[in-house]
């Protein structure tokens, strides 16, 4: 039956979305950081007013903000979670965090298990989360999917960091790349799966010419700042000894390029090498220098306006990426189908984001 | 084909409608009726011949209709597309108008929230009562309850946190002192018959030594009163057994004051909230927040290191001279830290030591 109809679709659009499906698209950006502001604190002091329940109203407003905004070949992403879904999850969440740190305040070997506990866990975790964010996530009314297991998960988020530390650090870029790819080889839009084909050596590279660039900074500001060597650490607490301003912000410049070089290398090939057989292309072309002065900028006006501009950062931020996308979508988008519904549940999204684990949707 | 009062009371507009699972959409011409009804039709109708609940399908047209009850209406949100959802999971996409929204939101919840984000009044009475909400939170009610929390964690789990915390630093950064044990004792005996003249019991305090160069001069009590000094303190301080005792002083002040279990609350609250409001952050705006949560719990770590202070200023009060070894203590120490800068100030979890000597030399007057 939905063969069939697929075939009519084909048919009787195949004319009119010619031109629209002819190239590469920007991803467009409508937000607005004066509109956005608005939300943002809104939304901010009915959650502290409401002790943090509805502060998954607030999410959802808030993604659904950021989705309904981005624009691929001009209509909308949109984000279909149920905020009571995420209260739920968020109540879980809280309540196992609040447990693992008495655990770890209460005693190391106590911790030691909680811990190990939480590793055994964290794989399955991280599968629920993306599937949700996934799930939730949706654009012309057919959702997108995760469908990563725990083994592989187990193995790129547990094992194949393990594997990292013990080559000295000298496997994460590989173990990095081995994390994008668990992501969006797993990856689907309706019933089309993602496929994507990473090359370690750009991982490589991102790193070493990050790294690189940010020695080269980092002397460079030090000899023109004649700042004396690095800040020592002191104790138990973190005070810097006699340490300047203009030391610790020589650092963070320092981090944010090292960062940034790496985020473009891997982002521009990550796109570049994923594809939606016979359905879509993406590219990404962020310029490295525009990154940095981006979040440069973003840090300082975060700092001089104590925190009241973050709204204004997300806006500009999400339109920075944004920009730096394009996507080619073939005809046969018309015959995509949604699949079945499945239930998902809000928890691991939630668990993992209180636990601050670091997956990242790119 | 209707008739002039049928006209009056019904809004048409045109949308967009994609049938359930289906990334393929077709305009269609939707009428939104006051009898709280909603009919649509399409002329590209190909789609709909097999699916949904369409009605009246020919092969020119296509279209159907649902009552208000059984839409599934997201709320309003900013200028966004409007979403109302068919009950067959249709997705029909309507512009964003006054009229639109007016038959769409009635009484809903949502359009307040949404009217809210909007207006001048709300959003400027946000920005002031946000941050002054953050000052209450962290000025009144964390520390209250945080006090409250301390008290009520059990004993034994006080006594479990520390003995496994003072087991697992003797395994690591701890040595065995290199007092003799007469030294030790010594030193005990002495400390006693002061508390007890201050109207301590001396048995809820289990005063010890140890050495550490990583630690180097430093002392610190657990909750369950374990009082530790390091050998490397001692000798900074010449032995003396009553300038030790204005630290341990400071330090039963944080032992009776509960400070170990404030600390823990006020983290894991701390930690918690940050999470919840300021949840999915990257990049810059995640480190900011961090950076800023961090320098708030270390201005708490602050207040709780002058209150320890002031309890032992105030119970060398008591002895003869007392107020005066305290401040010997702190300047000590503070020749040892040096000038202290005002960025490091805000990443140390102690108050400065130039400041403590201040304190001290106020309280000897």
């Amino acid at each position: 039956m939905s063969e069939q109809i697929s075939e009519q679709m084909a048919e009787s659009d195949a004319a009119a979305n010619d031109g629209r499906a002819a190239g590469f698209a920007r991803v467009e950006f409508r937000g607005d950081a004066g509109e956005y502001f608005g939300i943002w604190i809104v939304n901010l002091m009915l959650s502290i007013v409401t002790l943090g329940v509805y502060s998954a109203w607030a999410k959802v407003r808030t993604n659904r903000y950021f989705y309904g905004h981005t624009l691929v070949q001009g209509e909308p992403l949109r984000y279909l979670a149920n905020p009571l879904q995420i209260l739920i999850g968020r109540a879980i969440g809280v309540v196992l965090l609040g447990a693992y740190l008495a655990a770890a305040y209460a005693s190391p070997a106590l911790f030691l298990i909680v811990a190990l506990a939480m590793l055994v866990i964290t794989p399955q975790l991280i599968c629920m989360g993306l599937r949700f964010k996934m799930r939730m996530s949706a654009w012309r009314n057919v959702r997108f999917n995760f469908r990563g297991d725990y083994g592989g998960a187990f193995k790129t988020y547990v094992l194949f960091p393990l594997i990292g530390v013990f080559t000295l650090n000298l496997a994460f870029p590989w173990v990095l790349k081995k994390m994008d790819e668990f992501k969006y080889k797993n990856y689907s839009y309706g019933d089309q799966h993602f496929e994507s084909d990473l090359n370690p050596v750009a991982y490589y590279v991102g790193a070493i010419v990050g790294v690189l660039f940010g020695l080269l900074w980092f002397f460079g500001a030090m000899w023109l700042f004649g700042i004396g060597g690095l800040p020592t650490v002191e104790e138990d607490s973190f005070s810097f000894e006699a340490s300047g301003l203009l030391e610790i912000i020589s650092l963070i410049v320092t981090s944010v390029v090292v960062s940034s070089v790496f985020q473009t290398v891997v982002r521009n090939h990550l796109y570049g090498r994923t594809h939606i057989p016979g359905l879509a292309k993406f590219k990404s072309d962020v310029d490295v220098v525009k990154l940095i002065a981006l979040q440069i900028s973003n840090l300082f006006a975060l700092v001089l306006t104590v925190g009241f501009a973050l709204p204004w950062v997300r806006i500009r931020t999400a339109r920075f990426f944004a920009e730096a996308t394009a996507v080619h979508v073939d005809e046969s988008i018309n015959e995509v189908i949604a699949q079945m519904p499945e239930n998902v549940t809000a928890f691991g999204d939630e668990v993992s984001t209180l636990f601050d684990f670091d997956v990242g949707v790119t | 084909m209707s008739t002039g009062i049928e006209e009056s009371e019904r809004l048409e507009v045109t949308g967009r409608l994609y049938p359930p699972g289906h990334a393929k959409g077709v305009e269609v011409t939707v009428s939104l009726l006051l009898s709280s009804h909603l009919t649509w039709r399409t002329t590209a109708p190909s789609l709909y011949k097999a699916v949904g609940d369409a009605v009246d399908t020919t092969d020119t047209t296509a279209a159907g209709q649902c009552s208000y009850d059984d839409l599934n209406i997201t709320g309003r949100l900013a200028s966004l597309e409007r979403e109302v959802t068919l009950p067959d999971g249709s997705l029909l996409l309507l512009p964003n108008e006054h009229r639109v929204n007016r038959w769409l939101d009635r009484r809903k919840l949502s359009s307040r929230f949404y009217a809210w984000e909007r207006r001048p009044r709300y959003v400027l009475a946000s920005v002031l009562l946000v941050p002054l909400s953050f000052w209450m939170l962290w000025r009144y009610v964390l520390p209250a309850a945080a006090i409250q929390f301390a008290a009520l964690v059990p004993d034994y789990y006080v006594d479990m946190a520390s003995r496994h915390t003072l087991e697992a630093l003797d395994s690591t950064f701890l040595e065995p002192t290199g007092l003799d044990q007469y030294e030790v004792q010594e030193y005990i005996d002495y400390w006693e018959g002061n508390l007890i003249s201050l109207g301590l019991q001396p048995a809820d305090y289990h005063i010890g030594f140890r050495n550490s160069e990583t630690f180097g001069p430093n002392a610190f009590a657990l909750p369950d009163g374990s009082i530790i000094f390091t050998d490397q303190l001692v000798e900074l301080l010449n032995g003396d057994p009553d300038v030790l005792q204005a630290i341990l002083l400071h330090e039963i002040g944080h032992v009776e004051r509960h400070h170990g279990m404030r600390m823990v609350a006020q983290a894991i609250v701390a930690t918690i909230t940050v999470s919840i409001l300021f949840g999915d952050l990257s990049g810059m705006a995640e480190f900011f927040v961090g950076t800023s949560s961090t320098v708030l719990q270390n201005k708490f770590s602050q207040e709780l290191e002058w209150e320890a202070d002031d309890y032992a200023l105030q119970q060398l009060q008591s002895i003869p001279q007392g107020p005066r070894y305290f401040t010997e203590a702190m300047e000590q120490l503070a020749e040892l830290v040096g000038q202290e800068g005002m960025a490091a100030q805000w990443l140390s979890s102690h108050p400065s030591m130039q400041r403590r000597v201040e304190n001290a030399r106020q309280q000897e007057r």
